[in-house]
């Protein structure tokens, strides 16, 4: 109480202070959010975006530049009216010039008092989040088919936009997310929680025919996807989405489970999301590799696909089969269905020739050894011929071998 | 609007004794074409202003605006007389002729903190508190031992971080007025003479704390912090004000140390003040967010000591027995024998005052007595 500066700033961003755990919100709205603010590592226009500033209030006023503090804060909150810590930035601000104690009322500091330091904290570490040249390792293999790749990392309150259109992906922009009020890891409907996980946009929705409270557009993604399903997850309606118009942004944890951004800059990376085709991978603490580290992960995963690949052509149905776990689900059926399909049809075959194109192979966020592979089977033969998309889920086993755990057609993506 | 208070009877004392002195010495600081106005010593001029002053102060506004208004029909630029009108308009709800005038008296005599003051009085008013604040900023920029500017300030600045913490945390206090209540002052050259002849404010952060004498109640204490007082000079659109000391990120590490002796010579002046029946020092003596012990509001609060530090013919207050107990860098209580005489009142009780540093001063937070 000695000091509102004490009181909010310093208790949200001291850097010894572990994460609050996601407390639970008191508005009870929206499917499951992520919202983020913008902060550009790259564009050179960086510096004008509203967390850049609201971040330069924050230095400036633990420097002691009160009076910059004070103006860049104005002109912050001139710029964005709704932006609600920044108002509370200004009123300790003020309070400090005053010399006077904070005067937020106790009784307002259990829920949106602590919603405004959790996004205070989580701006200020994602701010301080600097990758260099370092990708985060679920991209293992990106491919050629998806120009835009958008990786969520809840534990930053952080939504990463990649474009991958030259031989890496490059790191455009990262913004600020809301998700989940009981954080993350979903498992059932109304849980509350955001779904890890490598997951598709399959829609655009546009703001006109949605709720205020979803902004400008929103993109809903594939959960349950073939692995949830597989592992009893249930509900739906997970969406990437932006906030109501009456809020600049909202608290860290917050939605039921969606990924909400700040309006401003969904509506910035809304065109370069595809519907079918741009993924989403959802993960907390995730690990970020070196160029040399990622090729590591990757090359043992793809001479696995290679030899799947080969013993297909070879015709050695045993050889081929030996690549399907023994819990193997695809296409409806198990391994023994599926072993007696695959036999059956190897009967009539003469030859086979497999090509695989634009494969694409990213690691769970946060399931060691599980990756999803997406590639365009070109499928030739003496009595068939088939050009379609699959994407498989790949799976370390006990013995460290690499084997497919499930196998569906996929979309454009 | 300008309550017609017993401020005024301590305006009159400055008035007409070195009133006469003090616009010299001000003037001299200041623009010389007014120095040769009002030097030359214009008796009726004087004359004519000192009754309307008067008819003001009893009530007869329209008498004493005609009256203003001659003066200035003989001498348009005199500072007194148009502060005077300025004074009346925003009495009889002139507001928006009454910001004119002071606002040409803020450019004609930019070193005047008076008619900046008065000029936030009227924006704080209006709801305008950026407005206001810039005026109290350049108010402070001209003298910066302001007492009056400082508690403006100090309130203005409560009221605009209340409100940002209302947006924040979407409160709405539909009672809280947009408009604010600040002092306003009825007179020029209210400022402290010594105050008033000091030099720029950076000198006091030549100053050692600690072989420093005893603060004159007259100006704001320097503060342990050297570089406390010293203008912020970068932007011209940003006027300086004296940086406000808070804990730093670190707050244990940041604390200065709390020299006893600064906190007993607050109280000290609080009390001289007191005696001596200086209201704005008095009133100067208390912290920004001081609370009545009644629940009472602030203003009205500094209406009521106005008017007791005001009536009495005389008042002695004598502080013994003193102790101190230091809790933080900035906190500070401390408990004392108070006696207080005056020509129809005596008693003596034990006071408690828990002491704050605001602005690197110690002002009272909380004033308590059994």
């Amino acid at each position: 109480m000695l000091c509102a500066f004490t009181t909010s700033l310093t208790a949200a961003l001291g850097v010894a202070l572990p994460l609050v755990p996601a407390s639970v919100a008191a508005s009870g709205d929206a499917v499951a959010m992520v919202t983020a603010p913008t902060r550009s590592l790259i564009s050179p226009a960086g510096s004008n975006l509203p967390e850049d500033l609201l971040l330069e209030v924050i230095d400036k006023f633990r420097a002691g530049q009160t009076h910059q503090a004070l103006y860049l804060v104005d002109s912050l909150i001139k710029e964005q009216p709704t932006y609600r810590l920044a108002h509370l930035l200004r009123g300790d601000i003020l309070s400090a010039q005053a010399g006077l104690p904070t005067v937020v009322d106790a009784s307002a500091k259990d829920t949106n008092f602590n919603h405004l330091l959790a996004e205070a904290r989580q701006r200020w570490q994602g701010h301080a989040f600097a990758p260099g040249d370092r990708l985060p390792a679920p991209l293992l293999k990106t491919g050629t088919t998806h120009p835009t790749i958008v990786v969520v990392d809840l534990s930053l309150s952080r939504l990463f936009l990649f474009d991958n259109r030259g031989p890496r992906p490059r790191l455009i922009d990262d913004y600020y997310v809301s998700s989940g009020k009981n954080g993350f890891g979903k498992e059932r409907k109304g849980d509350k929680k955001t779904p890890l996980g490598v997951y598709f946009v399959t829609q655009r929705l546009p703001g006109e025919a949605l709720p205020d409270r979803y902004g400008p557009v929103a993109f809903p993604v594939d959960y349950p996807n073939d692995w949830d399903r597989r592992l009893g997850r249930t509900g739906s309606g997970i969406w990437v989405h932006g906030v109501a118009s009456a809020n600049y942004s909202r608290p860290p944890a917050d939605s039921d489970g969606c990924v909400a951004l700040v309006n401003s800059e969904l509506s910035v990376i809304a065109p370069l999301i595809k519907p079918g085709v741009t993924p989403v991978l959802i993960g907390h603490d995730i690990a970020w590799l070196t160029p040399a580290e990622s090729d590591a992960q990757a090359t043992n995963m793809s001479q696995a696909l290679e030899r799947w690949r080969r013993d297909w052509e070879s015709g050695d149905t045993d050889e081929y089969l030996s690549h399907y776990a023994y819990d193997f689900v695809g296409r409806g059926m198990d391994k023994a269905a599926w072993s007696a399909y695959k036999r059956r049809v190897a009967l009539g075959k003469q030859f086979v020739r497999v090509a695989l194109n634009d494969v694409s192979v990213y690691g769970h966020p946060n399931e060691k050894g599980l990756v999803v592979v997406t590639f365009e089977q070109r499928y030739r033969s003496n009595n068939f011929n088939a050009t379609s998309r699959k994407r498989q889920y790949w799976r370390v086993n006990e013995t460290g071998r690499w084997q497919i755990v499930s196998e569906s057609a996929a979309g454009a993506g | 609007m300008f309550p017609n208070n017993k401020l005024l009877s301590i305006m009159r004392k400055i008035w007409h004794a070195p009133a006469g002195v003090m616009f010299c010495v001000l003037l001299g600081l200041a623009t010389p074409s007014l120095a040769q106005q009002s030097g030359s010593a214009d008796v009726s001029i004087e004359s004519d202003i000192a009754r309307a002053q008067t008819l003001y102060e009893g009530g007869r506004i329209d008498q004493a605006m005609s009256l203003v208004d001659r003066v200035l029909e003989r001498a348009g630029g005199n500072a007194e007389a148009r502060f005077l009108k300025a004074l009346i308009l925003a009495g009889t709800e002139r507001r928006e002729e009454a910001i004119d005038m002071f606002v040409g008296l803020t450019t004609d005599y930019p070193e005047l903190p008076e008619p900046w003051n008065n000029l936030a009085v009227l924006f704080a008013e209006n709801g305008e508190f950026d407005k206001a604040r810039q005026a109290l900023l350049a108010a402070i920029q001209t003298h910066p031992s302001y007492s009056t500017a400082h508690e403006n300030l100090g309130d203005l600045y409560a009221r605009m971080a209340s409100m940002a913490y209302d947006r924040a945390l979407e409160q709405d206090r539909a009672n809280q007025s947009a408009r604010l209540k600040l002092s306003a002052v009825n007179g020029l050259f209210t400022v402290p003479t010594q105050a008033a002849a000091a030099p720029a404010p950076t000198r006091v952060a030549t100053t050692s704390p600690t072989s420093r004498p005893a603060p004159t109640p007259a100006r704001v204490p320097p503060s342990s912090e050297p570089e406390i007082l010293a203008p912020v000079t970068t932007t011209a659109a940003v006027r300086p004000t004296p940086a406000v000391p808070r804990p730093g990120p670190g707050t244990v590490a940041a604390t200065p140390v709390v020299n006893e002796n600064d906190i007993e010579n607050a109280i000290l002046a609080w009390g001289k003040a007191w005696s001596a029946q200086d209201v704005d020092n008095y009133l100067g003596s208390y912290a920004p967010n001081f609370r009545p012990a009644n629940g009472a509001s602030r203003a009205s609060w500094s209406r009521y000591r106005r008017d007791r530090l005001t009536a009495p013919s005389f008042i002695q207050v004598d502080i013994s027995d003193m102790s101190i107990e230091v809790q933080s860098g900035v906190r500070a209580k401390a408990v004392f024998t108070q006696r207080y005489r005056s020509d129809n009142y005596e008693d003596q009780v034990r006071k408690t005052l828990d002491m704050v540093l605001v602005n690197g001063r110690w002002r009272i937070a909380t004033e308590t007595s059994e």
